[in-house]
């Protein structure tokens, strides 16, 4: 993979609102990449500052080698040649789904038969064949959605920046436009940097996640090595549904919690840490503490409690069978977990 | 989209509208005229008649505009959008002839006057019941104005959230959400709908004109046209003040804020026949009974005379060039409108509710004759200029500047909710398609913007057509407007000819109205009904 898309040092601030603080972000040519986080975490500031809809204060953004931005130049907008998924899609309400194609097609100088090639790929790559003359006002929220991805894409462009591409969209539909992307990375190499909300779906797609908060990129990772090794309270926080408990670093990789004694993925970077538990992480077993059952719900095939300990800490377990509220259950973590120092955030 | 920097996109109201108040100002104290000429007791009676005369109308505005207001924006009942579309009608008929039309009933001459004096009640529409209380300049004057009452509440109730008044109902019934949801919502934008009452009527000139109501405006209007330009200035002040007061106290009326979106409009309340009847009474004060006037008035005469349909036939002969001058005159102040509401509004769209839109907003508080006479002493000031002293000579471009500066705060505001309305995601994915700005504005904005630039324009159109008291202090030489041959009419022609006239320049005025109408219900049909 060569030089991709590069963010070094990125600020962007607003009416003395600072919502991008020295952003640092290095995304692989032809490699998919999640940027997640919390709603004003950032995010969707980042992906307008690559596409200029933003301008940024400081720092320099660069693709393939082209700069747009630095603190000497900065790319206007309509040169940068990018595609763009837009959340509320931004679609044009006066013109069909072919003239949506066909414009920015002829804004960028292809037409005539060239041009009706690449709208008959795009249409077919994006499932919207048949639907050549709908305007955007006869077409489900779905069918928006490929619309905006293929306006996005008819130019083929080298780097894709997509805005929460299916919230608000049902599952089923979601799943297709996000097997759509994968194709469009795998066949024409695309380069897809994404804003989602949903860890599993950035976890699903990217092949690289960063994590965001208070406009700042707080860790950035395959998604296993940050499962694995969150580093952050926020990052920990944000990735399944984790509970940190507060603990004392050993130096044999273990932790001494009020849940036990609690093995750590590789060696802690303090002595006083927070294991990351998951529920994943957690077994009912003769040998464990004890914990109330305060709640439970029946989630993808596994009954999910929520379990108070007697120190006021609340897990969450998965269990075959449905335990009744109020029971006790014990409780035990035999690891190893991830664990992360006090977040300075 | 074409950018403009911010001075360009002031550079026509700076023209149209603070550059004739800034003439007044430096007018008024030019030659040593002092401030202390307004504290003459007559001039301090004036004032207090205008301002007596304002309240008593406004009153009168609330009293008819806000229960039809809120029937129309609360409640389904049958003919409910015959009666909306109703309502808008008294704005678009010019005040002259609602007073016309009126006095054909409770003038001098007219059938209820006529009548109560074969009954010995001594009735005359134009007199004071009691120091500085004139009802019948106040009455017509409020039948012209109730809809800037009626509509803003109406438009209040319409952007209620659905849940907020499903929980009222749900809560306490309709009575509970009556007086927790409805009421609170409407009673909000009522200051500011009145405080617009106040000041267009404490500023028109026509109906206090027509029946010789002593108010300051019209002792302006009569001293800068026949006595001297520098103390009519001196006059206007007052109003300035009082107009800017009241433009203060517009607050934050429905008709000034922004598209809300996302929120689902309220369902409304069942309302039974009874309701349209009720709703009905305002709507055939506003407009029913000054037509009836004048069409009553017609069909007496031709009756009388027996020339049928005659009258119709020889104001159209005597009269058609005026027809043609007003319909330049609108056509030449729509484009300048659009062109110069267009940056603003994108403006405006951009950051809502910020001090210079307020500012622009709260000009249309303006008395009218203000406007015309700034404007005449502004450009009086180039007249010594090469070219641009010939265009004040020539005065065409002084009427299309004034009706430009009048009505800008109005399209400004339709062109500003458009843009409100439009996705700006839209524009901006056009821009990284590789559009350049000029391509953006001719493919993507204006077609976008194209229903809106329709409201708008037939906006401009209208109330440039149906415009008199600023056009009858700029407009050239030998092209009065059909309003302005009205207005001069009436005190000389034959009553079927005025009340014919009328009538035509009432359908003049609504023709925009109908035309856009047509061609949107045409856009529709080919259209359908988008999801």
């Amino acid at each position: 993979m060569g030089t991709g898309l590069e963010l070094r040092g990125v600020s962007v601030v607003v009416g003395g609102r600072t919502l991008l603080d020295a952003v640092d972000l290095e995304v692989a040519r032809g490699g998919v990449h999640a940027l997640i986080g919390a709603s004003g975490a950032g995010k969707t500031t980042l992906l307008r500052a690559v596409a200029g809809l933003t301008p940024s204060s400081a720092g320099s953004i660069a693709h393939a080698g082209r700069i747009f931005s630095d603190p000497e130049e900065r790319l206007p907008a309509e040169a940068r040649r990018l595609g763009f998924v837009f959340q509320g899609h931004g679609l044009w309400p006066h013109l069909d789904v072919r003239g949506h194609l066909a414009f920015t097609l002829d804004c960028m100088g292809v037409r005539g038969s060239e041009g009706a090639v690449r709208i008959a790929r795009t249409l077919a790559a994006t499932g919207l064949v048949g639907m050549e003359s709908r305007r955007p006002d006869t077409l489900s929220g779905g069918e928006r959605q490929r619309l905006g991805l293929a306006r996005a894409v008819v130019g083929e462009p080298e780097l894709l920046l997509l805005d929460e591409p299916t919230a608000s969209l049902d599952p089923i539909t979601a799943a297709s436009i996000r097997a759509c992307l994968l194709e469009l990375n795998r066949e024409r190499g695309t380069t897809l940097l994404l804003v989602t909300h949903d860890q599993r779906e950035a976890f699903a797609l990217a092949g690289t996640v960063s994590v965001m908060d208070g406009g700042r990129v707080l860790r950035s990772g395959t998604p296993a090595s940050l499962w694995k090794a969150p580093g952050d309270a926020v990052v920990a926080a944000f990735l399944g549904s984790a509970v940190l408990v507060p603990g004392t670093a050993s130096p044999e990789g273990s932790a001494e919690t009020s849940l036990g004694r609690i093995a750590l993925h590789g060696a802690a970077s303090g002595t006083t840490i927070r294991v990351v538990v998951r529920p994943s992480d957690v077994v009912v077993d003769d040998g464990g503490v004890d914990g109330v059952v305060q709640h439970v719900a029946f989630r993808e095939g596994a009954y999910r409690a929520s379990v108070t300990m007697r120190d006021g800490i609340s897990l969450f377990v998965d269990l075959a069978t449905a335990p009744a509220l109020g029971s006790v259950l014990r409780i035990r973590v035999p690891g190893p977990c991830p664990s992360v120092v006090e977040s300075s955030r | 989209m074409i950018r403009s920097g911010r001075w360009t996109a002031w550079a026509l109201p700076a023209l149209c509208l603070v550059a004739p108040m800034t003439a007044i100002g430096i007018e008024a104290f030019r030659e040593g005229r002092s401030i202390e000429t307004l504290l003459d007791p007559a001039i301090h009676g004036l004032l207090v008649n205008t301002l007596a005369l304002a309240a008593l109308a406004t009153l009168f505005a609330v009293v008819v505009g806000f229960p039809l207001g809120f029937a129309i924006g609360a409640y389904a009942f049958p003919l409910r959008s015959f009666v909306v579309a109703a309502a808008f009608v008294p704005l678009l008929v010019p005040h002259h002839i609602h007073t016309i039309g009126w006095m054909r009933w409770i003038g001098r001459q007219g059938w209820i006057t006529t009548r109560l004096a074969e009954d010995g009640i001594a009735f005359d529409v134009r007199a004071a019941w009691i120091p500085y209380v004139w009802p019948g300049p106040a009455w017509i004057l409020a039948m012209a104005l109730f809809p800037l009452v009626a509509l803003p509440v109406a438009d209040a109730l319409r952007r209620i959230d659905r849940e907020s008044a499903a929980a009222a109902r749900i809560a306490g019934g309709t009575r509970a959400a009556l007086t927790a949801v409805y009421m609170p919502a409407a009673k909000a934008v009522l200051p500011g709908a009145a405080a617009l009452v106040f000041a267009l009527a404490a500023g028109a000139y026509a109906v206090p004109s027509l029946l010789d109501t002593p108010v300051l405006v019209q002792r302006l209007f009569f001293t800068f046209s026949q006595r001297s330009q520098g103390e009519g200035a001196l006059l206007a002040l007052p109003l300035f003040v009082s107009a800017a007061v009241a433009a203060s106290l517009l607050g934050d009326p429905s008709w000034r804020r922004g598209t809300l979106g996302g929120a689902a409009r309220a369902v409304r309340l069942p309302g039974g026949p009874w309701m349209t009847c009720a709703a009905l009474v305002p709507v055939l004060l506003g407009v029913g009974v000054p037509m009836a006037g004048l069409i009553g008035k017609l069909v007496e005469e031709s009756r009388r005379t027996g020339e049928g349909l005659a009258a119709f036939q020889l104001v159209w002969a005597r009269t058609a060039a005026s027809f043609g001058n007003g319909l330049l005159f609108a056509t030449l102040a729509g484009l300048v409108l659009l062109v110069a509401a267009w940056p603003l509004a994108r403006r405006f769209a951009a950051r809502p509710g910020g001090a210079s839109e307020r500012g622009l907003t709260a000009l249309i508080a303006m008395p009218p004759v203000l406007l015309g006479v700034g404007t005449i002493l502004f450009w009086k000031e180039t007249d010594g200029v090469p070219v641009i002293g010939g265009l004040y000579r020539d005065g065409l471009i002084l009427v299309v500047l004034a009706l430009a500066g009048r009505f800008l705060p109005i399209v400004v505001r339709v062109l500003r909710d458009g843009f409100l309305g439009l996705d700006p995601s839209a524009e901006e994915a056009a821009r990284l398609a590789g559009a350049s700005s000029a391509k953006r504005f001719r493919m993507i904005s204006l077609p976008m913007m194209a229903s809106t630039l329709g409201v708008a324009w037939t906006a401009a159109m209208t109330l440039a057509l149906v415009e008199l008291d600023t056009t009858l202090l700029t407009y050239p030489p030998g092209m009065e407007t059909v309003q302005v041959r009205i207005f001069n009419m009436v005190h000389y022609a034959r009553d079927a000819e005025v009340s014919a006239l009328c009538l035509l320049a009432t359908a003049l005025g609504l023709l925009p109205v109908v035309i856009h109408a047509l061609i949107t219900s045409g856009e529709e049909e080919r259209h359908g009904h988008g999801a």
